[in-house]
């Protein structure tokens, strides 16, 4: 066994850390928040530097490195500004699946400008009666001379109405249910396809979230992304890698309310002490760290072993799991630490807390990787 | 053109707690983040943006054990195109002096146009490396500057200099500059450059390699020697105004009418 | 008994104050019966050199048209001969801008151990001694040059010392001579002054500073409210005038202007010496700080720990409601 990250990982944490020190401006993060606006320039400049698809091969814009060099930068820029770090880990959203199973021209075309931080990917998957259950969808497609034909609503969507295209999981054997479906990848101007935001939420609010509607959407055949039939299980690889970059987006958040946590106990005297001295604080503060490296440990871990080309269903489940609740919990009390100021929206914990919580919902809620964590434990003793 | 440029690795200070070691002689590492040294890191950017203006080698240096081997792989990432550790138990606890006649004896084998080295550093703070690597060279130096062209075998550097001034002067190459702060602003370190320098090799030397004595280098060749680390006495303390915010300011608006300041 | 000499900066046609501060350490230093020294670079310095000659025994006058501004690198060659013959137990220099760019090729050439921004100096034996801050002030380390019988030079820190008063020496002036060899290797092209900004702080009685704290350009406008209830004029440390949010003619500190206030009101700045060090006379000093451990609340009068933005405009506000 090694611990130890390699120099190149190190340096890329460290280019990663000085990157995000020096751009994440938290005045910008709360103007874009109140904005409802995406961090378009930092995105460009993080892409110019190699930072958003590290982990794509170099033949696609990428910088041929794996997924544990792609949790290293998003826990730093997370870590940072919750809200940026947050959106630049989702501006590639669902761009592995053409990574993974599209064609060569797809890559081609799609993955370099996301790589660059030029076009932001969104991926379609959730329905309205379809969330955690997508073993059938109501959003088909249907073969129409060299097109499909795509009809449907998908909501919940990331990225939608900035994204330049989308991976949309469509039914296109009805009969089939799960074995029936089939990932298609629809530019955002295809006629037809209508965007609506759907306001604000409790987080995130720099990543747009919203409905498409999909009303005879007409895309070449050759859109189809993979096997055709195969989406369902293409959409569950795809989240072995993508719920390790969201348990990484939960460690950054969570690391980040540590740090200023701790920095204010450091500085906070009451009672005529600092607070770091008194015990209470000093259990807190290790509990929080305890949980911290948990966290870090089983994020690393599982993307080790996806780099290893073993991706784990399981272990991937067990650190999105522990590692959204870790965030939730670290940055209540992180909050606790500070008092009444990091209740206040000038206080970054505030918006750590709200940033937090959406790592315990988006693909795949804490439930979800509960059932599968143990579905597949008892499977095994039966 | 070849550049040469000095660099070292510094404990971050900025939000770290501090404790003396417990030889009294140095701070506890365990804590503590470290990083190139701010104003070494203006050294590199103009090293780098001289090489682009005027194609030539840059050649990163650091004194230092395998640790500081990552301020060296950060030049490189940043543009350099080799880098030098000169890494020797002998050179421990060196001061300034012994620093710069370790870099010294580097850096007269190599061809030089433009030494840069930082004008200060964040930890040991006597800003007296370049000056001393100059004399050393027996070359033209000029410290703390703010702006840098080079030109026609000279170079016109604009310096910070008595009375809040800048002066711009102009030294024929190879000279040393001592790099300040408003030189530039560095760029940052691209993945990109991190992947194209992974597998540079860093070379490294001893103090025999360079041709120097044990007792040349290090705490033996120092002209310094450092007694031992203290925390600053205590001194006078402000009087802080505690209690509520409006408490706070109103004992302060009655000190101000004290001193008659209103 | 010991002989010190004690390197004059001067600002423009005038010394710089510094001067009076390395005085009294030279005075401190050579002890009962010790000589001090001085030596002063220039064109047309008489004037200095008998200013000087007031409170150091001797003076060494190097008056020559290419000393006329003043070169870290061309000035010590024209030392050298001078430290060369020997005979200076320890030779001081303040630690600004020039001390910077003269001491260490000077100390090199003259074969002297170097102590560097000094807070204070003693004899340990025969050897120069001195404390100096280490990392950002957070940290003294004591040194000593190491033994030999060159002397030892040393910079030190301004403010570190008191300044002597007016003196009545009655030393004597030498007019010293540039070496054959004096070849200064720095062209000087120009001097650029700071641009004059709406006020000169020099001459301000109140000012308010603004530092790092403030964060952002919003924040500057708080101060400005604060300043404007006060009467006071506005300046800042480095890092604000770095950002570009103030211009250079407003920073205070040993690589800006130097001020002499009455009352100083010190906003988010962390105290540095280097910003410190501008900061001349006793002026009443107020501190605003989040951070208790600031080295500000070490040399300020009274502070307030506390956000900002928070006291900022609350004292503002009660400055304005005291006013009527």
């Amino acid at each position: 066994m090694d611990f130890e990250l390699s120099k190149v990982q190190k340096d890329i944490q460290k280019a990663a850390r000085k990157f995000a020190k020096g751009e994440f401006d938290k005045e910008l993060a709360r103007e874009l928040e109140h904005k409802h606006e995406f961090p378009r320039e930092i995105c460009r400049k993080a892409g110019e530097l190699g930072f958003l698809g590290l982990h794509y091969p170099r033949e696609y814009g990428g910088q041929g490195y794996g997924c544990l060099e792609n949790v290293l930068v998003i826990e730093e820029f997370c870590r940072q500004d919750s809200s940026i770090g947050s959106a630049a880990m989702l501006c590639g959203f669902a761009a592995e699946t053409v990574l993974r199973f599209g064609t060569a021209e797809q890559k081609q075309r799609c993955l370099p400008p996301v790589a660059e931080g030029k076009a932001i990917f969104g991926g379609a998957i959730t329905e309205p009666d379809h969330g955690s259950d997508i073993t059938s969808l109501a959003t088909t497609a249907v073969v129409d001379g060299d097109h499909w034909r795509i009809n449907g609503t998908k909501t919940f969507i990331s990225n939608a109405g900035i994204a330049g295209n989308y991976m949309v999981l469509c039914q296109t054997d009805p009969a089939a249910a799960h074995r029936g479906q089939s990932m298609l990848l629809v530019p955002a101007d295809a006629p037809g396809l209508t965007v609506s935001d759907l306001g604000r939420k409790m987080g995130i609010n720099l990543t747009p979230t919203g409905e498409l509607t999909f009303k005879d959407v007409r895309v070449p055949l050759a859109n189809l992304i993979g096997e055709r039939g195969k989406g369902f299980y293409q959409v569950l690889q795809f989240f072995d890698e993508s719920r390790i970059a969201v348990a990484a987006q939960a460690l950054g958040i969570a690391q980040g309310a540590f740090d200023r946590a701790l920095a204010h106990t450091r500085q906070r005297e009451q009672f005529g002490q600092k607070i770091a001295a008194m015990q209470v604080s000093q259990h807190k503060i290790a509990d929080m760290a305890i949980e911290l490296e948990l966290c870090r440990l089983i994020t690393y871990k599982a993307a080790w072993t996806f780099d290893q080309g073993k991706p784990d269903s399981v272990l991937t489940a067990m650190a999105k799991c522990h590692a959204g609740r870790t965030a939730v919990e670290v940055c209540d009390e992180a909050m606790q630490k500070l008092g009444g100021y990091g209740y206040m929206a000038d206080h970054d914990v505030e918006r750590c807390y709200r940033d937090a919580k959406i790592t315990e919902l988006y693909e795949g809620t804490r439930e979800i990787q509960k059932h599968t964590i143990g579905r597949a434990l008892t499977g095994r003793l039966q | 053109m070849d550049i040469i440029v000095c660099i070292k690795r510094v404990p971050d200070l900025a939000e770290a707690g501090l404790e003396i070691a417990a030889d009294g002689r140095g701070l506890r590492t365990e804590d503590l983040d470290f990083d190139i040294n701010e104003w070494d890191d203006y050294a590199v950017e103009a090293a780098v943006r001289l090489k682009e203006q005027h194609g030539g080698v840059v050649t990163a240096i650091t004194v230092g054990d395998e640790d500081a081997e990552e301020v060296l792989r950060r030049a490189l990432a940043m543009g350099a195109d080799q880098a030098i550790l000169l890494d020797d138990a002998a050179f421990a606890g060196a001061d300034p002096f012994a620093i710069a006649t370790a870099l010294h004896a580097c850096i007269r084998s190599l061809p030089f146009d433009v030494v840069l080295c930082g004008a200060v550093t964040s930890d040991g703070a006597s800003g007296q490396v370049g000056g001393m690597l100059a004399a050393l060279l027996d070359v033209p130096q000029v410290a703390l500057a703010t702006g840098l062209e080079v030109d026609g075998g000279r170079a016109r550097v604009r310096h910070e200099v008595e009375g809040g001034l800048e002066r711009e002067v102009e030294v024929a190459l190879p000279c040393l500059i001592t790099a300040q702060s408003g030189l530039n602003q560095p760029r940052y370190v691209s993945i990109r450059g991190i992947r194209k320098v992974a597998d540079v090799a860093i070379a490294a030397r001893s103090a025999g390699d360079l041709g120097l004595a044990a007792t040349a280098v290090g705490e033996a060749g120092s002209r310094v020697r450092l007694e031992g680390l203290l925390l600053p006495p205590a001194g006078k303390r402000a009087e802080i105004l505690e209690g509520s915010l409006d408490a706070a300011v109103a004992t302060l608006v009655e000190r101000l009418r004290e001193r008659g300041g209103l | 008994m010991k002989q010190v000499l004690v390197i004059a900066e001067r600002r423009g046609a005038v010394l710089d104050e510094g001067v009076f501060e390395l005085l009294t350490a030279a005075r401190a230093l050579a002890g009962g019966g010790g000589r001090v020294a001085a030596a002063v670079l220039g064109h047309g310095i008489g004037g200095l050199a008998a200013e000087l000659a007031r409170g150091f025994d001797r003076v060494f006058a190097f008056d020559d048209e290419r000393l006329a501004e003043p070169d870290g690198d061309g000035d010590a060659q024209a030392l050298l001969p001078l430290l060369a013959r020997g005979g200076f137990d320890a030779v001081l220099l303040a630690h600004g801008n020039l001390g910077i760019d003269l001491a260490p090729g000077l100390s090199v050439r003259a074969g002297m151990p170097l102590l560097a921004d000094c807070l204070e100096l003693h004899w340990a034996g025969q050897s120069l001694a001195g404390t100096r801050a280490v990392y950002g002030g957070k940290v003294h380390a004591r040194v000593v040059a190491a033994a030999g019988g060159t002397g030892a030079m040393a910079t030190v820190r301004g403010g570190a010392f008191a300044p002597a008063g007016p003196g009545t020496v009655a030393g004597e002036v030498v007019a010293a001579a540039l070496p054959a060899e004096f070849a200064p290797r720095r062209r000087p092209l120009r001097t650029l002054r700071p641009e004059a900004g709406e006020v000169d702080i020099t001459q301000s009685e109140r000012l308010v500073a603004v530092g790092r704290g403030i964060e952002d350009e919003d924040g500057l406008q708080l101060v400005r409210g604060l300043a404007a209830a006060l009467g006071a004029d506005l300046c800042a440390s480095r890092p604000v005038v770095d950002k570009g949010w103030l211009p250079r003619s407003c920073q205070v500190g040993t690589s800006g202007v130097t001020v002499r206030p009455k009352l100083y009101v010190a906003v988010g700045i962390s105290g540095s010496f280097q910003h410190m060090g501008g900061i001349k006379g006793s002026p009443f000093v107020v501190a605003i700080n989040k951070d208790r451990a600031a080295p500000i609340f070490g040399v300020a009068d009274v502070g307030i720990v506390g956000d900002l933005s928070e006291v900022v405009p609350a004292l503002e506000a009660a400055i304005e409601e005291q006013k009527g």
